[in-house]
């Protein structure tokens, strides 16, 4: 595989693009906030691949970040990587934001989270109106188990999930709302981690085939929500697969 | 040149390819059935929906022209008005189209696409003066040539299209409520039921539809629970009517504004520039003062991308070529875009 090119404008702020070359050489450009993402995308990457020395034609896969997130950010970069691995007809891979997060938290390349080789992460995303996408896993040498699969949960409900997890934990958190939790839990007995770039994380995924990068199919891909509509909400109407089911075109007539 | 257009701005998920020689492929993939739940466009829905859909559609259209991307030359999206999140997914697709194969970008004004819908066929007999009429819209604008145009006179409130849809929606017809607002009226008398014509005063530009709306409702609540279907018939004949005299009055006004010999050709764009009754009253309109009216291609007169596509074509071919930073907009007025 040559180049990797991954993106992430998954999250409100703090989204990047990602060029991972070969050799290990990476270029991580970074969202500038007075932009938004679906105007800044393409500069991002011609400034990674000047960084890099490469062009277009030397980009080999496309990885982006599906969610859970923003739901505007998560559709304008579904609908750009899966638009890019169609045009330039390579293949593309998608991975969850709150799995990138659990693998900066010390998974990565299966290395458990604890000396003694095993350990928890909870891994923690702003959801909006006080509430959190969270999941939790247990790692191993072997093995990563989920405790708990992402979910969208009240900060409460985290505290409880918190609770439950071993010793040995690990909190990683990305945004404003959850940073301030994850910091009463670094008091509790969770050993803080900080994250810069899921499309880093992600970039280093797809290139090693962690298998919470599968690779994907771009006329099918949809971003993780892991929520309804404010319309469905407000009706109490759950379309369900309804909203994204393929819709025949006809020709204008 | 051969271009490529995406349309993603409310409900419809389109992409068109045209070339010099006019429409290869002109591809729509309708929402309506996912809006119906609501009784009308939910803009978070709409997005998820065009997400899903705009690959298949554009390789859809793409088979129907009998291309392959190679033999694109160029790549036009909608930039806006319209639903932000929804512009954002025809724009993010068109850009990473025209990025990966190195290909000329255009973002264009949908109104300008509507516009320019009657120029598809035949070039347009200019300058013209334009009713741009839809669920979204309403304006008079001059158009001295394409990409220079003047908005005269816009609604205040709502889209004539939006009213009948709204009052469809009143009167329990469904969704969208225009061209079963027609199929109604077609039964009912003329004056039968008399609902008034907003912002009447002479010289006055400007379209208000939202009284309209009103009257209708006062009207059905007079009707009570009981209301028979030629009452029914009667106020969908008075509803269309008031919305036609007050779109020719305003057209008349825009006419009269600008003066003999400044217009030529007279036209009709966007969705309710379908309907039969208002194609007749500017049939009479433009022989009482002798202007040149063709009548837009029904195909091209809803949301559509060849009009997208075609509008694009025609500012590449004026050496236009927008950055790939180009943002969406839910609103810009159309003089302050070209």
């Amino acid at each position: 595989m040559k180049l990797i090119l991954a993106l992430d404008s998954s999250q409100r702020l703090g989204g990047s693009v990602t060029l991972l070359a070969e050799d290990g050489r990476r270029a991580e450009v970074f969202h500038d906030r007075d932009q938004g993402y679906a105007e800044s995308f393409f500069a991002l990457v011609d400034e990674g691949l000047e960084r890099l020395g490469s062009r277009i034609e030397e980009v080999g896969a496309i990885v982006v970040i599906r969610g859970p997130g923003s739901f505007t950010g998560l559709r304008i970069g579904v609908m750009t990587a899966k638009s890019l691995a169609f045009a330039l007809d390579r293949p593309l891979y998608a991975a969850g934001s709150l799995q990138m997060l659990a693998l900066a938290a010390g998974a990565e390349d299966g290395s458990p989270p604890s000396p003694d080789g095993a350990g928890s992460v909870l891994a923690l995303l702003d959801a909006g109106r006080g509430a959190a996408y969270a999941a939790a896993w247990s790692f191993s040498a072997a093995a990563r188990e989920a405790i708990a699969e992402p979910q969208r949960l009240s900060l409460d409900e985290v505290a409880a999930l918190a609770s439950r997890l071993g010793p040995a934990r690990r909190v990683v958190a990305l945004g404003e709302n959850v940073a301030s939790l994850a910091e009463e839990l670094a008091g509790g007995g969770f050993e803080p981690v900080v994250v810069s770039s899921l499309a880093s994380i992600a970039a280093a995924a797809c290139r090693r085939g962690d298998p919470w990068c599968p690779s994907v199919e771009p006329s099918t891909l949809l971003p993780v929500y892991l929520g309804l509509s404010q319309a469905e909400r407000i009706h109490g109407i759950d379309l369900g697969d309804e909203v994204h089911r393929l819709r025949p075109p006809r020709p204008g007539k | 040149m051969r271009v490529l257009g995406i349309e993603s701005s409310c409900d419809e998920t389109a992409v068109a390819c045209v070339d010099d020689g006019g429409v290869r492929s002109n591809l729509i993939s309708s929402q309506v059935d996912l809006h119906r739940h609501f009784g009308g466009v939910v803009p978070e829905l709409a997005s998820r929906a065009h997400l899903s859909n705009i690959l298949p559609v554009l390789s859809a259209a793409l088979e129907e022209a009998g291309w392959t991307l190679d033999e694109v030359e160029a790549v036009a999206a909608t930039a806006g008005p319209g639903l932000i999140g929804a512009v954002l997914m025809g724009l993010s697709c068109a850009k990473s189209v025209a990025w990966a194969r190195r290909l000329p970008f255009v973002g264009v004004h949908h109104i300008e696409g509507h516009i320019l819908a009657n120029d598809i066929e035949r070039p347009m007999t200019l300058p013209a003066l334009v009713l741009v009429v839809s669920g979204g819209h309403t304006q008079t604008v001059w158009m001295e040539a394409p990409g220079r145009y003047r908005v005269l006179g816009k609604t205040r409130d709502d889209a004539a299209g939006e009213t009948l849809d709204k009052a469809a929606k009143l009167m329990g017809l469904g969704y969208p409520g225009g061209p079963l607002i027609e199929k109604l009226a077609a039964g009912g008398r003329a004056g039968a039921i008399s609902l008034p014509v907003g912002l009447r005063r002479r010289g006055e530009l400007d379209f208000s539809f939202s009284g309209l709306k009103t009257a209708v409702r006062l009207r059905l609540e007079a009707m009570g629970d009981e209301v028979s279907e030629a009452d029914r018939a009667d106020l969908a004949r008075a509803l269309q009517d008031a919305v036609i005299e007050s779109l020719v009055l305003k057209t008349a006004a825009a006419l009269d504004a600008l003066g003999a010999g400044r217009v030529r050709g007279l036209y009709l764009a966007g969705g309710v520039a379908r309907n039969a009754a208002l194609r007749d009253a500017f049939e009479s309109l433009a022989a009482a003062r002798r202007l040149v009216f063709t009548p837009p291609p029904p195909a091209y007169c809803t949301d559509n991308a060849a009009m997208i596509a075609w509008a694009g074509r025609h500012r590449l071919l004026a050496g236009q070529r927008d950055s790939l930073q180009l943002g969406a907009f839910a609103r810009r007025p159309l003089s302050s875009w070209s």
